[in-house]
């Protein structure tokens, strides 16, 4: 039988005992989420590829007829880049998004029971993961309408990279959702700062569309690491012009799952007295 | 009862502070964190009201094996801290708690319930919250459905339920938790009558099965029926820890409304009518032997009341005494001279009297009693109604004493007298 021992600053234990501890209740986090969000809509989970594909029909089909862009081969519609990267977006974006109100939209729960804190956070991040690999069932089925060959040991590099995407989701998630709880700016802010970040991010664009000069800029965001590494791999596009931005990608990734993951750390204690 | 040995929830020095005014509670926003900053800059933290509140302060006690322990005291006496502290829901600023063994806690029933999801759906849930493993939802869910009484609703949202259904749902997932510490706050103030006697029967299984219950409510009565003590809070402190009746009875004792154990006219709002042939001066209650007392009296000490009046032209038809009423004014029954025949009464004198008459306590349950100034003269109307007089005194009676050791629960009754009972040879 086990002691549980509770004084000041003992709150918060080891992050992978936790883990495997409660990992059930991380399942059921990201269940309860998962079916709640399809409850009482009529086409329940196929609104995670029609969002991408509207977006991308859109932007292929009305704005590029105005502007030329060039994924680097004429071989590849572009239908097909613009659809991976707003897939790869919008786990970014709800993932973020989801992770950050998670704290906050569960204050009921976690003013009235003690479970790990970090475990809503986590699980918007990990269900999120579920809309990503059903939207990219898509792919194959644009590739073979197109008739274009992808590379199927490119492919698999999808699972590292969302990997990347998830420690991202979480990392910020973590940093958001503890701000969240004091300060509800945080609501209003990351919408915005998604939307900007949308354009700032090639996402329904090549990186090659901007001038090299702010390249640097762009690749701060990991998504676009991210998003232009798996276009590389599986569709032949052409690879990051410097290895180097796709270091300054990752450095970012780990500064903020460090400094997400401290701020976390620091203030779950508190929580309950301030949610 | 319990053999004392190891505490199974051993609490030491535990104190919560939180700070008001200055900071809010609430979600505040960056706005007004900077706006403080810049405050606290310029006036060099002469007007940062930050004012400690002590929620705890050095609570310590020890909770053993299969002892259902009950934590009283009025709003804000930091009964939900302390549960809230135990449930490792917020942290104490200072001491330490012990805990052995698996810890379950419901401060609310049908934490996490989801209006969308259904019946089925949330026992999954809201049972994971709990601290319950898949398996054991899969093993006891059959149970629940059947403790719930839900039937075949079980697969319908329960945003469809009635709210009698919503928390006996919600009731039976937490009924079917099996930890070795149960944390309960005023989860049984809900549900109809009969679903929360299953409650309560349910509890005390827990508690025979050797669970260690922590228990908080406002009833008193729920209290006394299944904890075998109580620990009484007021502002923060431990006022008092040991049997449930001694503490509930101090509990109600010091919290009972509008005792008042003195009345006097001087100072009173009372206007005495010229036609009234009885002037009332005083009122006041004291021990057996003549002691003034306030709010509380236990049984043992014996109660008199003193009543003096002025009386310009008495006659033998006037009586002057009391009424006496329980807290829900049921008249237990009323006093005066006159009670005996004319030969021995005391005569009263034109003038002042000072009457005095011990009342009888043994025989009543514990509570809050008034007594009233009850005067008439005979075949006439009323002098003073004892029913709307202002002239009334109120005090609470400690009665522990008629419970025998292997009584669990307060005999019921409007009074327990204890009778001679004898059994023919």
């Amino acid at each position: 039988m086990g002691t549980v021992t509770i004084k000041p600053g003992r709150l918060g234990g080891n992050f992978f005992k936790e883990l495997i501890e409660y990992r059930e209740l991380v399942y059921y986090f990201a269940w309860r989420e998962f079916k709640v969000r399809y409850k009482q809509t009529a086409i329940g989970v196929l609104w995670v590829i029609f969002q991408p594909l509207l977006f991308t029909l859109v932007i292929t089909l009305l704005l590029f007829r105005g502007i030329a862009v060039d994924f680097g081969n004429p071989l590849i519609p572009s239908i097909i880049p613009v659809y991976l990267g707003m897939l790869f977006w919008n786990y970014f974006e709800q993932g973020l998004n989801n992770a950050s109100n998670s704290l906050v939209n569960n204050q009921a729960i976690i003013t009235k029971v003690y479970f790990p804190r970090f475990i809503p956070v986590l699980a918007a991040a990990l269900v999120g993961l579920v809309d990503f690999f059903i939207g990219f069932s898509l792919l194959f089925v644009l590739a073979a309408w197109y008739q274009v060959a992808l590379d199927w040991v490119g492919l698999l590099t999808v699972f590292p990279l969302m990997f990347g995407a998830f420690l991202l989701v979480y990392g910020a998630g973590l940093l958001f959702a503890t701000l969240n709880v004091r300060f509800r700016d945080v609501k209003f802010a990351l919408p915005f700062m998604m939307r900007v970040l949308l354009f700032a991010t090639p996402v329904f664009y090549p990186i090659t569309f901007l001038p090299q000069s702010v390249h640097w800029l762009l690749y701060l965001n990991p998504m676009t690491s991210i998003i232009e590494l798996f276009r590389h791999f599986a569709l032949g596009l052409p690879a990051p012009v410097k290895w180097e931005y796709v270091a300054l990608s990752a450095a970012t990734l780990v500064i903020l799952l460090f400094i997400g993951t401290r701020y976390f750390r620091s203030k779950e204690r508190q929580f309950a007295d301030i949610a | 009862m319990s053999e004392k040995k190891e505490p199974v929830v051993s609490i030491k020095g535990v104190s919560k502070r939180y700070i008001i005014g200055h900071r809010p509670n609430n979600s505040r926003t960056l706005r007004d964190v900077m706006a403080g900053s810049i405050k606290g800059l310029l006036s060099r933290g002469e007007n940062t009201r930050q004012e400690e509140f002590w929620a705890l302060r050095n609570v310590d006690f020890d909770v053993y094996k299969g002892e259902t322990l009950g934590i009283i005291g009025s709003n804000g006496a930091g009964k939900s801290t302390i549960l809230k502290i135990l449930s490792r829901i917020i942290e104490p600023t200072e001491g330490e708690v012990k805990i052995q063994g698996r810890v379950a806690s419901l401060l609310e029933v049908g934490t996490g319930f989801h209006p969308e999801l259904t019946g089925r759906e949330n026992v999954f849930f809201n049972g994971s919250v709990l601290g319950m493993s898949r398996d054991e939802i899969v093993k006891r869910f059959d149970e629940i459905v059947e403790f719930s009484e839900i039937g075949k609703f079980i697969d319908t949202p329960v945003k469809f339920y009635s709210s009698g259904m919503y928390v006996r749902l919600a009731f039976a997932i937490a009924a079917h938790l099996d930890p070795d510490v149960l944390i309960i706050d005023e989860a049984l103030a809900v549900g109809d009558v009969n679903f929360q006697q299953k409650c309560i029967d349910k509890m005390r299984d827990s508690a025979r099965s050797g669970k260690t219950v922590l228990f908080v409510t406002h009833s008193m009565n729920i209290v006394e029926e299944i904890c075998d003590r109580a620990v009484f809070l007021k502002n923060g402190k431990i006022e008092m820890i040991g049997d449930t009746s001694k503490v509930v009875s101090t509990y109600l004792g010091t919290t009972s409304q509008n005792l008042e154990t003195t009345w006097k006219a001087k100072g009173s709002s009372y206007v005495h009518r010229p036609d009234n042939p009885i002037k009332p001066i005083s009122l006041k209650l004291a021990t057996g032997d003549g002691k003034p007392f306030e709010r509380t009296v236990h049984y043992k000490e014996g109660l008199v009341a003193e009543l003096v009046v002025d009386i310009e032209k008495p006659t033998t038809d006037m009586s002057v005494g009391v009424s006496f009423y329980d807290e829900f004014n049921n008249r237990l029954f009323r006093t005066s001279q006159t009670d005996v025949d004319t030969k021995d009464r005391p005569q009263l004198k034109p003038g002042r009297n000072k009457l005095s008459v011990e009342l009888p306590l043994h025989d009543l349950r514990e509570g809050a009693f008034i007594v009233a100034l009850d005067c008439d003269v005979y075949r006439k109307d009323w002098v003073h109604n004892p029913y709307h007089t202002p002239v009334r005194t109120k005090f609470f009676l400690q009665n522990d004493g008629t419970k025998p050791a292997q009584w669990d629960i307060e005999r019921e009754g409007l009074t327990k007298p204890i009778l001679e009972w004898r059994v023919a040879d």
